[in-house]
């Protein structure tokens, strides 16, 4: 009696969990029917290799909202799963909002490497926040690698997430007195402690040192 | 007649007094035998495996399911569930005299530590109504209206988790603004300009 109810209960709650996990989202309604079964059959395809499906939905919700058209939505659809898959591989292990942030960054232009290379230097650390800094400067203009170089930095020197939102704003706020972007962050991350950043943002190589002659970042232009 | 009762007293007497004798290999068949009998020491995964006969009631067999089945979906529940992250940082806290400000994010330390409180400020003079989508309200252009503060701010606090969103303000129903004073969401194809805030996050 107790083995069959057992199996009884086991058999539900794998069904009721398989529904829930493959059931068309409801709020896809919004889109056009042919739309939304795209949208769905993308959606699984990405829950089924581990990216995560709600940003996915997020995407197709806001091109809903937008009133764009079924190519263009599904475009951006396709786009964001790219983005997230590369993020997802570049972070693995990796949670939600890291995935999410990660499909910024590379949306704004940095690196799938870059990515890897701050799981390296924080491996058990949440790292929505030093990715989402990363994504917030290259999209203020600072140079792809000038921010990665910088922000890899900061991360192996374990600054707090609190730290590097205030770091951003005060680039931010450089930005918008007339400071060059990527001269901006150079000086903003000397000031925090960042080493041998050579003019271009690439950090040297290790060994190397800044010879007395290396260009120095350029400061800020005030207006 | 006495006599004859003293005699056999003393004759049985005798006989039990006479040492017993017994096979010298006695004692060690009695302790094979006794070896033998006993009940064989059962190692714990013998314990564990060797089958039992469990009498349950059907009433009782249902409550044992559906522990389990709530058993199961908990710890599916917390698999699927947003990771806590702690504790809340502080992002650009809003200033209305900012003159480059026409639009503020602001960020208010939330009871707990998961979930944070986020302010949305946006000055929009002439608008008769703002409202706020993003990823936190499945970009439904109905369900966050700001309300008209002091002067043209428009502003509105929402419960954020942990997190990286793309925001914008809807004004008047038709027309997107992008929050100014924000990071700018990158390019999502739709050919209009996004905000993003990231909500912290890790105590490191």
């Amino acid at each position: 009696m107790m083995r069959r109810s057992l199996l009884v209960a086991g058999a539900m709650v794998l069904l009721g969990s398989t529904a829930r996990a493959q059931g068309p989202d409801g709020r896809l309604a919004r889109l056009d029917a042919a739309t939304a079964a795209v949208v769905q059959a993308i959606v699984d395809s990405a829950r089924a290799v581990g990216i995560p499906s709600e940003p996915i939905i997020d995407r197709a919700l806001h091109a809903a909202a937008r009133q764009m058209s079924a190519s263009r939505t599904l475009a951006a659809v396709r786009a964001r799963v790219v983005q997230l898959g590369a993020a997802h591989a570049a972070l693995a292990p990796a949670t939600e909002s890291e995935v999410i942030a990660g499909a910024d960054a590379i949306g704004s232009g940095a690196s799938a490497r870059t990515l890897s290379e701050l799981r390296r230097a924080r491996p058990s650390t949440e790292l929505t926040v030093p990715i989402g800094v990363l994504a917030d400067l290259i999209g203020r203009g600072v140079a792809r690698d000038t921010a990665a170089a910088v922000m890899l930095q900061l991360a192996s020197m374990d600054i707090r997430d609190k730290e590097l939102t205030e770091f951003r704003r005060m680039v931010d706020r450089d930005i918008a007195l007339g400071a060059l972007p990527t001269a901006a962050v150079a000086i903003r991350a000397e000031a925090a402690g960042v080493q041998n950043l050579n003019a271009t943002g690439d950090p040297l190589q290790s060994g190397t040192t800044r010879g007395a002659t290396a260009p120095r970042p350029i400061p800020p232009q005030r207006p | 007649m006495p006599d004859h009762d003293d005699l056999m007293i003393a004759r049985i007497t005798r006989e039990l007094k006479q040492p017993v004798l017994i096979d010298p290999s006695f004692d060690t068949r009695v302790m094979a035998q006794l070896r033998d009998d006993r009940a064989p020491r059962m190692s714990p995964w013998q314990w564990l495996v060797r089958p039992r006969s469990i009498q349950l009631s059907p009433l009782g067999g249902l409550g044992v399911a559906g522990a389990l089945a709530a058993t199961i979906l908990l710890a599916v529940s917390l698999r699927d569930a947003r990771p806590a992250v702690a504790p809340p940082m502080g992002e650009m806290p809003a200033s209305a005299t900012a003159p480059a400000s026409a639009g503020q994010v602001a960020l208010a330390q939330a009871p707990t530590a998961i979930v944070q409180t986020v302010q949305f400020v946006l000055r929009a003079p002439r608008a008769t109504t703002v409202t706020l989508v993003g990823d936190f309200n499945d970009w439904d252009t109905a369900s966050t209206p700001l309300q008209r503060a002091a002067g043209d701010m428009w502003t509105v606090t929402i419960p954020l988790t942990a997190g990286r969103y793309t925001y914008t303000f809807v004004v008047d129903g038709k027309r997107w603004v992008a929050d100014p004073s924000a990071p700018r969401a990158p390019a999502d194809d739709f050919g209009q300009a996004s905000s993003v805030v990231t909500v912290g996050g890790s105590a490191s």
